[in-house]
């Protein structure tokens, strides 16, 4: 099975990858517009804000792609006039880079202990000390071994 | 005469909970059996006496009664007379009050159920159940009274907020405070059982049923919340990560996460303590978000702007959490699973991942919205954490978690063979590596578009593959296609049901990709006459015609839509203008196919003439509401009660753990053909 999947993931790899074009300007207005926020509409960004401020925005930042400006620097010509506040997810450096840190150190965090965790549940089952569920279990063992195998025989029948 | 009558209603309804409250436990205590049948008698005639109250305001709205405040502020003279019905919960108080009625009865019912299944728990359980209404009945009463009133003569009042003059607000934030305040039942029921010493499994079903009933009804009012922003709101969007959004779907993920969870504890007698913690972290979510709604220190669009709650409500949150987290840790000791795990590969493990995954997605979705916070506070500067942070982070957590409802199912209990893993899982993972192949050679440039796809149709086909074993079961024992099928969902309705929410999830995704990847969008400024070219389509606009109405000014827009030379639809969006609010109010004109919606909305009426007219392409947009009823669907089809298996379980509540384990690892009638059942 890996065999026959991996050729078509790199097939499809290799498609994806060469053959991305470079966005118009339409497309980078649009972009920004969906990352700095309507500064009068609590939370809205421009592209989903309706009201004249929004719109007046809309309006400088084609004016400045028009201009030949790059789009970090109309972001930067938007901070430098409201703050930081002004774009809709916060920059990578300062203090908010703790907004994008906490989350993948705290998830490696917790995989690491989830894995703990359940490695340290595993190896519980060795001695048999867990009192009557532990005994149950035992005697159980022959019983369970023989529906699982009933079971799984009676899926390859039906399959 | 109404004020007077709500307001007794109300203070008898804090009287009655608090008496409710405190008998059932002194009766418990003291083992005077009929101060605990009068402590449930108290608590079932909160229903009335939230009733009266609720009637009482519903009747001082529809006779305009503005010598009320709330009345006044709410409602007036001119609105569509349908709105006077939900005016009554537009506002702080009122929906205070609405919550505490519906509460009562969610709550009433609870311990009537409780009382017939599990009584030996239901002293503290219908204390806890009691002890939240009393704290919404004293909010009522100390702060938000709906029935103050109005301090001058008033002819005619200030009038419904516009953008709430909606079909959705039927049902949008009934149903949404219903599941909020309903997380309160599976934590009593878990909460009640440890205090009463019952620490086995003697709270699983109530909790668990309860627990999906709130969750459900929480899914729908989020959904229908999205369908609202989507119609109304203007941009095209559904979801905009706003923090009472958030807030709203935080206690919806942890309860998810629950609801997979609990099955552990229920087949396998394990993560009996993680269940607990599950639920005290849903109810503590729940009473969060109550708080950043009424008070809470973050702005957002939705919230109650006057209301100066936040202190009450961050109280009660405190104090929810300290007694949950409280009851557990004393209990702690007496929480242990009856199985160690087996191995890795196991549906065990697999809804641990899953759990993992979901309070992730909660972690930082609550970091999202905490953050700003410690900013103001920490520099001077604040920053702004919205959509494109949200999307980048929680995204690919969605994507993991979707692609794990395709593996979790098929793997067994306690401990899966890779070989049969492979056998379930080649078909499915063959169609999604063609469908990304397919994808990308039809020309999409996307790459995480295709990945999801790709994993969309991965999870897809292993529950098809699933269904068509098993239905060809059925057929060699004599069934035809459709009963073999029906029988087959009805052999295991939980299990069943359960496929049916994830394809409803799939759904919703195929909607989500589409839109988020694929829209086009468009703002133009038209002359009668003039068009506009947007993808295929082209739109010409004709005019407009003004209705007169007593609030607003009401101007609908005629746009002719052609594709080619062929005019397919004239679409009919309106913008409404109320003086006395300042505040437009606009209803997008939605042509939608299943491929995609063309969405137009009049973002303004120019004095020149012109219209200026938002129009976008969102793909597949017609899926996002194919999910609701299909979501529904599934979770009735998995709660539908089973006589065979309620009267087999019903019996001997004194039966030690581990006596359940042969019985619940019996093969399950008729699934032959399930990945997994082995166990």
């Amino acid at each position: 099975m890996r065999t026959a999947l991996l050729p078509l993931v790199i097939l499809t790899l290799a498609t994806v990858a060469c053959g991305r074009p470079e966005p118009g300007l339409e497309q980078r207005a649009q972009r920004l517009e969906s990352q700095i926020i309507c500064p009068v509409c609590p939370g809205e960004t421009l592209d989903q804000s309706q009201v004249q401020v929004a719109r007046d925005m809309k309006v400088v930042i084609r004016e400045r792609l028009n201009a030949g400006e790059s789009e970090e620097e109309i972001r930067q010509y938007f901070v430098d006039r409201y703050g930081t506040r002004i774009l809709a997810q916060p920059p990578t450096s300062g203090i908010s880079l703790a907004v994008w840190l906490v989350p993948p150190v705290g998830f490696a965090a917790a995989a690491i202990g989830l894995y703990l965790v359940v490695r340290e549940m595993r190896r519980r089952r060795q001695p048999a000390g867990t009192g009557l569920s532990g005994a149950s279990e035992a005697g159980l063992g022959p019983y369970l071994k023989k529906v699982d195998e009933e079971m799984s025989g009676e899926r390859d029948d039906s399959a | 005469m109404m004020a007077d009558l709500g307001t007794i209603a109300v203070l008898l309804g804090l009287a009655l909970s608090l008496y409710a409250a405190a008998s059932s436990v002194a009766g418990r205590l003291a083992g005077i059996p009929e101060l605990v049948v009068s402590g449930r008698r108290a608590a079932y005639m909160t229903i009335p006496a939230a009733a009266i109250g609720s009637g009482a305001l519903v009747t001082a709205f529809v006779n305009h009664d503005f010598s009320i405040k709330y009345v006044y502020e709410h409602s007036n003279l001119v609105m569509d007379r349908e709105f006077i019905w939900v005016a009554f919960y537009a506002g702080n108080d009122g929906s205070l009050l609405y919550i505490a009625t519906v509460y009562a009865g969610m709550a009433g019912l609870a311990i009537w159920v409780g009382e017939r299944q599990r009584p030996e728990i239901m002293p503290f359980t219908s204390a806890i159940l009691m002890g939240v209404l009393a704290f919404f009945f004293f909010v009522l009463a100390v702060f938000a009274n709906p029935f103050a009133p109005l301090e001058f003569f008033a002819a005619d009042g200030l009038g419904i907020n516009p953008l709430l003059s909606h079909p959705a607000m039927f049902v949008h934030p009934p149903l949404l405070m219903a599941g909020l305040a309903g997380i309160a039942l599976p934590f009593a029921y878990a909460a009640g059982a440890l205090i009463s010493g019952r620490t086995a499994d003697e709270w699983l079903d109530l909790a668990r049923v309860s627990g999906i009933v709130v969750w459900a009804i929480l899914g729908s009012g989020v959904l229908l919340g999205a369908w609202w922003a989507y119609t109304i709101l203007g941009w095209g969007g559904y979801w905009g990560w706003d923090p009472i959004e958030n807030v709203a779907l935080m206690p919806w993920l942890a309860m998810t996460a629950f609801i997979h969870s609990v099955m552990v504890q229920k087949r396998r007698g394990m993560f009996r303590m993680w269940n607990i913690v599950l639920l005290n972290v849903a109810f503590v979510l729940a009473q969060f978000g109550m708080f950043i709604n009424r008070g809470g220190p973050v702005v957002s669009v939705h919230s109650f702007a006057a209301s100066t709650l936040g202190a009450v409500f961050l109280s009660f949150m405190i104090l929810s959490a300290l007694f949950a987290f409280g009851v557990f840790f004393w209990r702690y000791p007496m929480l242990r699973s009856d199985r160690p795990i087996e191995s890795f590969l196991s549906r065990e493990v697999a809804f641990l991942v899953n759990n993992f995954l979901l309070l992730g997605i909660v972690f930082v979705t609550l970091w999202g919205v905490v953050f700003p916070l410690i900013t103001e506070f920490a520099s001077d500067g604040s920053v702004t954490v919205a959509t494109p942070y949200f999307n980048r982070v929680n995204g690919p957590l969605f994507l993991v978690l979707i692609a794990l409802m395709g593996i979790g199912p098929v793997l067994a209990w306690r401990k899966a063979s890779g070989a049969s893993v492979r056998r379930w899982l080649t078909i499915p993972l063959l169609l999604s590596a063609a469908t990304a192949l397919g994808l990308a050679s039809a020309g999409i440039r996307e790459p995480i578009a295709i990945l999801a796809f790709a994993v969309l149709v991965f999870v897809a086909s292993v529950i098809a593959e699933e269904w068509i074993r098993g239905t060809l079961a059925r057929r060699r024992a004599g069934d035809n296609w459709a009963l073999g099928w029906w029988r087959l969902l009805n052999g295991n309705r939980p299990r069943h049901g359960g496929y049916v929410v994830h394809l409803a999830i799939l759904l919703l995704a195929f909607g989500v990709v589409g839109t988020q990847f694929f829209d086009q969008r468009g703002d133009f400024a038209l002359r009668p006459g003039e068009a506009a070219t947007i993808g295929d389509y082209r739109l010409v606009y004709t005019g407009s015609e003004e209705t007169p109405r007593s609030d607003r000014v009401l101007r609908t827009g005629s746009i002719d839509v052609y594709k080619g030379a062929t005019l397919i639809e004239t679409l009919r969006p309106w913008h409404a203008f109320y003086p006395a609010f300042n505040q437009a109010s606009v209803r997008a004109a939605i042509r939608s196919t299943p491929i995609e919606d063309l969405y137009v909305v009049p973002s303004d009426f120019l004095s020149d003439g012109r219209l200026v007219l938002r129009v976008s392409i969102n793909p597949l947009a017609w899926w996002l509401w194919i999910a609701g009823p299909v979501f529904i669907a599934g979770t009735a089809l998995a709660l539908w009660p089973n006589p065979a298996t309620e009267t087999r379980r019903a019996p001997s509540p004194a039966r030690p753990p581990a006596a359940a384990g042969p019985s619940s690892r019996r093969p399950v009638p008729g699934g032959q053909a399930e990945p997994g059942s082995t166990a």
